[in-house]
């Protein structure tokens, strides 16, 4: 019996399409175990936005946890003498939610690429990531952005270290009023600020804010960023139609963990991103593997409001 | 179709004012009515009335893809929204109060009393200060006059309450003004519409 995927719940339709499609990538499925000691958790906090985290004692008395992110496990667990990994997984992590003050699981579906990552194989990802949203909902909003924006900017602007969070705060808020009197306060030249309010007012269409950002490349930071997100964009552009793409420079993950391209993705039903990824290669230098790696996750929980009626 | 949610009061009234200065009116006048909805599909634009402190709240969950809202109440929410542009009305000061004979004891936590726990706990923690946080709702001035705080975190406009009330400003911690906020999802599928607002109320303010 052929089964119609359109009359599956969301979540089980996403799985078994995007399951098909990494597959046809290359990439095999991954299955983990439901805990991890805590020290993992405790030792990267930065890593999981400071995360609240489920543990208890094994029977040995070891302490251990719920898993609250499956990329560390990923990434803990990666032989360095391996080739490239490419694998995929579903699992459920299980994470502290401000907003109702207590813990969810939630069910991810996710991709991690570790190993010598070309270009083209950044796009093949981003690719892989927009196909998602696209079978979740044809409205749907794949922006792109690069971690040597917001470096470079920190640099430009002549930004001690105690400060960055706060110039971070105001680029993800894209509030340049904000930007800017930070900037007034460290002494940042007027040109420089007259560049990045070129930034902030150019609209996210994929070519208008590359081309602000390629008017406002004040160091190599940006120069770099520039560089790979045109390169991305034409490697996605090779196999997908591209019409969603956006960059949006607001876009950013932490300095610690990430460099190179990141991405969100939006769909028109849910009112926060659905999917988030990007380059992390400094989270394996902090296992001490010299490689790199690349991945996303989606969270299919939030998917039952595009469920068919039963 | 734009949806703004607005503060119910004075900082929502002004601000329906900036906006109806840029055409994005509506036939009722939304002070004299109990509608909470106000829609006008010739102008593009639909009103939500809310209570300030909600206003973050509509935007974030991305029922109102714009909220207008005091800098005090959008800090204070942490709400994970865009701060487009400061519309430069409702301004006013975050401040920290207290008695007009009040001298510290650095020896033990300072006590204060506010409506805006975060902010003042991120102030405090900046000064490498320990402090113990009473939560209030309303007549902040009330908590040291009693001996209930050492100090107030609150928002001051004119200091006549303050002066009344014996007490006065003892450090002020960041200027105030309502704040034009966006969903940061709806602002990716609504961006033309958003930028047009953006737009002509950065006209309007000149």
């Amino acid at each position: 019996m052929l089964i119609d995927t359109n009359k599956l719940q969301k979540d089980e339709q996403v799985f078994l399409e995007m399951q098909q499609l990494f597959q046809s990538k290359g990439y095999s499925l991954y299955k983990m175990r439901r805990f991890e000691e805590y020290s993992l958790y405790l030792e990267n906090k930065k890593f999981l936005n400071g995360e609240n985290v489920i543990t208890f004692n094994d029977t040995h008395g070891k302490l251990m946890a719920l898993k609250p992110d499956v990329t560390l496990s990923i990434v803990k667990n990666a032989r360095t003498e391996d080739a490239n990994q490419k694998v995929y997984y579903r699992e459920s992590v299980y994470r502290f939610d401000p907003a109702s003050s207590t813990f969810k699981e939630i069910n991810q579906l996710g991709l991690e690429f570790i190993g010598a990552i070309s270009l083209d194989d950044m796009g093949t990802i981003c690719y892989l990531a927009e196909q998602a949203l696209s079978v979740i909902d044809n409205k749907f909003v794949f922006a792109i952005s690069h971690m040597g924006i917001v470096t470079g900017i920190i640099e430009a602007m002549g930004i001690s270290l105690e400060n960055r969070d706060d110039v971070i705060k105001a680029i993800k808020s894209r509030n340049y009023e904000q930007l800017k009197e930070i900037g007034i306060k460290n002494g940042t030249s007027e040109d420089v600020l007259k560049k990045i309010k070129g930034i902030f007012d150019a609209s996210t269409e994929f070519k208008d804010s590359l081309k602000a950002l390629k008017e406002a490349s004040f160091n190599n930071d940006i120069k770099v960023a520039v560089e790979e997100l045109e390169k991305v964009y034409e490697s996605i552009s090779k196999i997908s139609k591209g019409n969603n793409i956006r960059l949006d420079f607001t876009i950013i993950n932490d300095i610690a963990y990430y460099n190179g391209i990141i991405f969100q993705g939006f769909v028109s039903k849910l009112p926060r991103a659905i999917l988030s990824g990007g380059r992390y290669d400094r989270l394996l230098e902090k296992f001490n593997k010299q490689k790199g790696a690349m991945g996303f996750a989606l969270s299919l929980s939030d998917l039952a409001v595009y469920n068919p009626n039963v | 179709m734009i949806n703004i949610a607005l503060p119910k009061g004075r900082l929502g009234n002004k601000a329906y004012k900036l906006l109806e200065a840029c055409g994005y009116t509506i036939s009722e006048l939304m002070d004299e009515s109990r509608k909470l909805v106000f829609r006008n599909e010739e102008s593009g634009v639909q009103y939500f009335l809310v209570k300030p402190t909600d206003v973050p709240v509509y935007v974030s969950y991305g029922v109102a893809d714009l909220g207008v809202v005091g800098k005090d109440v959008l800090i204070e929410s942490d709400a994970d929204v865009y701060s487009l542009m400061d519309l430069g009305i409702g301004k006013c000061r975050m401040c920290v109060a207290a008695k007009e004979d009040y001298v510290e004891d650095k020896s033990r936590p300072i006590i204060v009393a506010t409506k805006f726990p975060n902010i003042a706990r991120e102030y405090y923690a900046k000064e490498d200060r320990e402090i113990e946080v009473i939560k209030l709702y309303g007549s902040i001035e009330l908590a040291p006059i009693l001996g209930m705080s050492d100090v107030i975190v609150d928002i001051v406009e004119t200091g006549t309450t303050l002066k009344e009330n014996h007490l006065k400003v003892f450090e002020e911690i960041m200027p105030l003004s309502a704040q034009l906020i966006a969903n940061k999802t709806n602002y990716k599928f609504k961006e033309k519409e958003i930028r047009e607002v953006v737009a002509k109320l950065g006209e309007a303010i000149k």
